[in-house]
């Protein structure tokens, strides 16, 4: 099975790699390119990242994307209304409030484990930067391979106190139904 | 015209074909082999008129690293069918090389003999017909006649053979004499028109003359001689160049020339106005503009009993802003236009511009032992046209 996905950054491609080994370890991930870099590039383009995915044989095609500083609801809700009718039920859109990172630092406590820092530090409105410092993230090495495995091993549970975290797992297991796929059951484990 | 090209273990071309249609666009990653597809193309046309190690040292600037290193085969393979006009007649040609590799010393690198080397005619009476068939240096040499000619449908037959000994360092094609076969020299003639060109704008701005070349060399160096030249002996040809370059460069008059001396010609562009800017002034992006405009439209410009020819470009967008691909793009594809283009390119605008002729879209995939050629589903891709470019497409990694 092959599942597309569209992202802004490797730190977002290294979550969906996580996930993917989590839940769904047979599937092979395609990525669904766009010009540009921003997400409102890969807004404009979400259709034909569609057509690209589903034209390379992927049957679910999930888009992440970071808010910035909007309202993820907002984004959400745009990002969705671009997206054509016919494509509607091969995708799963989640956005972050703010960025991925914030959603790795819901549970602060296991952040500092992970990394072995103190894990106040991580409980700040934006932890982008502290979260790349304390993962050692560097423009030659954006530890990819560590972040997927960090969610691999993650309790999600404790993310779901994120809204945007729980709407996005909440999709995602939504579409594993329809799919017939094994999504853990977050909310009671 | 050219119908097929097959290369055999020659660099990372491994019995690759290539079916060229009129115009033609190779397009893949870095180090897909592109570039060697139009080096084999290269050092075939060159064959014809230089020994091997010339051509080699011409279309790959070395004379190691010839064979596919990871192919059990000694002998590089070359094949070309085409098709030529000869007093009306079509006639279809198929031309085989074998070459041995020698190595002499690592100093020297490889030499290449001819193996085997066969041309044959099917058409205007001949059914593969040999008319030149060379294997290590012997070579026997049909000579052919013509019955009912003058007429509609002369039909040709070969009247007398001769058999000459030949230095296994050049083809027989390359030693032929104008009195040596009308339809081996014919081809002959044909490949001597395949050109390559991969335009550097230091080339391109050279006042040097090549004395004992009246034509744009492969970098772009004599371009400004071979402007000259069209000022001087074609005035409207020159006419036609200039208005497709003022596309361009609106504020284009004339060009001017000052040549102190044989050695050297610069050119210049002037305005209305009557202010001239050097070459050193132009941009490099206008330079190969004006070098592909040339290439263009002196080949659909040429007499119409002449044989096509085939001009391989590489990456012409470079240094060009994207909308000026097109106007030259439209004249290539005119009708009247027989001539023969391959580009190599990784714009996925000038992708783009082959959305009407698909089958003009050769697709090279890197792979070992060989990289691959292939040509676009276009039941696929028109359906995906609906929904976006094709150099999106590509962009994308959906062709192929």
């Amino acid at each position: 099975m092959k599942i597309g996905y569209s992202v802004e950054g490797s730190t977002d491609r290294a979550f969906l790699e996580g996930l993917r080994r989590r839940w769904c370890p047979q599937a092979q991930l395609v990525e669904g390119l766009f010009r540009g870099t921003s997400g409102l590039s890969q807004r404009r383009e979400i259709r034909r990242v569609c057509v690209e995915l589903t034209a390379k044989g992927a049957v679910l095609i999930v888009f992440l994307r970071d808010a910035n500083n909007e309202s993820w609801r907002d984004v959400l809700k745009a990002d969705e209304e671009r997206c054509r009718p016919d494509h509607r039920h091969l995708t799963v859109f989640g956005v972050c409030d703010r960025n991925v990172e914030c959603w790795f630092c819901t549970d602060a406590n296991w952040m500092g484990k992970e990394t072995g820092c103190p894990a106040d530090m991580f409980r700040v409105p934006d932890p982008k930067d502290t979260f790349e410092k304390a993962v050692g993230i560097t423009r030659l090495d954006k530890k990819e391979e560590q972040i997927a495995t960090m969610v691999q091993q993650a309790p999600l549970k404790n993310w779901l106190s994120n809204r945007s975290f729980r709407d996005f797992y909440e999709r995602i297991w939504d579409k594993s139904k329809e799919r017939g796929c094994q999504v853990e059951n977050l909310r009671e484990s | 015209m050219l119908k097929r090209f097959r290369v055999n273990n020659f660099r990372s071309l491994l019995n690759v074909e290539f079916r060229p249609v009129g115009v033609n666009v190779l397009i893949g990653p870095n180090n897909a082999g592109k570039t060697n597809l139009c080096a084999a193309m290269r050092f075939l046309g060159l064959t014809a008129s230089q020994s091997l190690e010339d051509a080699l040292r011409t279309s790959l600037g070395e004379t190691w690293n010839l064979r596919n290193v990871y192919a059990p085969e000694r002998n590089i393979e070359i094949e070309v069918e085409c098709s030529l006009v000869h007093e009306r007649l079509e006639i279809d040609f198929d031309y085989s090389l074998s070459l041995g590799i020698q190595t002499k010393s690592s100093a020297y690198g490889q030499v290449l003999y001819v193996s085997r080397e066969v041309l044959k005619a099917t058409g205007g009476g001949f059914a593969q017909t040999p008319l030149l068939e060379n294997t290590g240096g012997d070579v026997k040499i049909a000579y052919e006649g013509w019955s009912g000619k003058p007429g509609p449908h002369p039909k040709g037959f070969v009247h007398d053979h001769a058999t000459v000994p030949l230095s296994s360092g050049t083809t027989a094609l390359s030693e032929l004499h104008p009195g040596m076969g009308e339809l081996a020299n014919l081809f002959r003639r044909y490949l001597l028109k395949w050109s390559y060109y991969a335009f550097s704008p230091s080339c391109l701005r050279s006042p040097a003359v090549v004395r004992e070349s009246p034509v744009l060399l492969s970098d772009g160096k004599n371009m400004t001689r071979t402007y000259f030249s069209l000022h001087n002996e074609r005035p409207r040809l020159e006419k036609k160049t200039i208005e497709i370059i003022r596309t361009l460069e609106p504020k284009l008059d004339l060009f001017t020339y000052t040549s102190p001396d044989p050695e050297a010609v610069y050119l210049f562009m002037e305005d209305q106005k009557g202010n001239r800017f050097s070459v050193q002034s132009i941009s490099d992006g206008t330079l190969r503009f004006m070098a592909m405009a040339y290439l263009i439209l002196s080949g659909k410009d040429s007499n119409s009993d002449s044989l096509p020819g085939l001009t391989i470009i590489e990456e012409p967008e470079n240094g060009l802003y994207v909308g000026h691909l097109k106007p030259l793009f439209e004249r290539l594809v005119a009708p009247g236009c027989r001539d023969q283009f391959i580009f190599t390119t990784h714009s996925p605008y000038f992708i783009d511009l082959f959305d009407s002729c698909l089958e003009g879209v050769h697709l090279v995939k890197p792979g070992v032992p060989s990289s691959e050629v292939r040509k676009l589903d276009p039941d696929k891709t028109k359906k995906l046209l609906e929904e976006m470019p094709l150099g999106e497409m590509h962009f994308r990694e959906m062709l192929g």
